[in-house]
């Protein structure tokens, strides 16, 4: 048995502080997912929205695959239900994005200003892209997740998996092609 | 878990894998309070859960009572 199966074990039984573990073990995957997908924003209320929910379901864990799995399906429906209710989540990374950038700007060195500047223009790219494209591109681009697992997160087939992967890389190249800013990107 | 191996990627695809590096290398990270924000919230919860569900089992009680109190009284009255 892994450690999560028996923190699960243990919260189910009521140990709350065994609950509080397994937040502390998911908390930096499960934000950064969210944070991916919604924007750094709304990604705290939307991971506490997830980890409550699993907290709640847990009698339906089953253990067949990871904990981690399970937990990130949950979050990966929380932030794509919390896209579409907020069809204007595109705006909200740019405004972050620029407040953040106005009030650090004269304090930062120009190369990491750069960098940073960089770094913000595609975070917003990537919040371009459709909430499922966006979804696939971010578990397995910047999670490193296996097929296997972002088809069982995002309850679809695998072949479905690798085609919005392949679309998704194509939709973000494209998007960054049409950018001002030179992404050197070859043809 | 195993992994199928991808097809090589294309020149395009192989730049977009350098320009997510830095998204990789420094993520988004939560508050440090989070984990005790939501252990809180599971506790309140979970204790409201609690008393609802002794107070339902309450007036399930009460009301069976109240049928079988009834139930004698009518049974009384009757000749």
């Amino acid at each position: 048995m892994d450690a999560d199966s028996a923190l699960v074990r243990r919260t189910r039984g009521g140990d709350l502080r065994a609950f509080e573990e397994l937040v502390e073990r998911h908390r930096d995957v499960v934000f950064r997912v969210a944070a991916r997908i919604v924007g750094t924003r709304e990604a705290e209320d939307v991971s506490q929205d997830a980890f409550l929910r699993a907290f709640h379901r847990l009698g339906s864990f089953r253990g067949e695959g990871s904990f981690r799995s399970w937990l990130l399906q949950i979050t990966h429906h929380a932030a794509v239900n919390a896209v579409a209710r907020r069809r204007d989540v595109a705006d909200t990374p740019a405004v972050e994005a620029a407040e953040e950038l106005d009030s650090s700007a004269s304090r930062m060195p120009a190369e990491r200003l750069e960098e940073r500047e960089r770094r913000e223009r595609l975070e917003l790219k990537l919040i371009g892209l459709s909430p499922a494209h966006r979804a696939v591109l971010v578990l397995r681009d910047l999670e490193g997740l296996t097929y296997d697992e972002i088809a069982g997160i995002t309850e679809v087939p695998l072949g479905t998996v690798k085609g919005r992967l392949h679309r998704a890389r194509g939709e973000l190249i494209e998007l960054l092609r049409t950018n001002t800013y030179d992404w050197e990107l070859p043809e | 878990m195993t992994d199928e191996p991808e097809d090589p990627p294309t020149p395009a695809e192989a730049r977009l894998d350098q320009l997510l590096k830095p998204l990789r290398a420094e993520p988004p990270r939560p508050e440090p309070g989070m984990a005790l924000a939501v252990v809180r919230t599971a506790r309140w919860q979970s204790a409201f859960r609690g008393a609802l569900r002794a107070a339902s089992q309450l007036v399930v009680a009460a009301a069976g009572v109240a049928r079988l109190v009834v139930g004698r009284r009518s049974s009384r009255s009757r000749p």
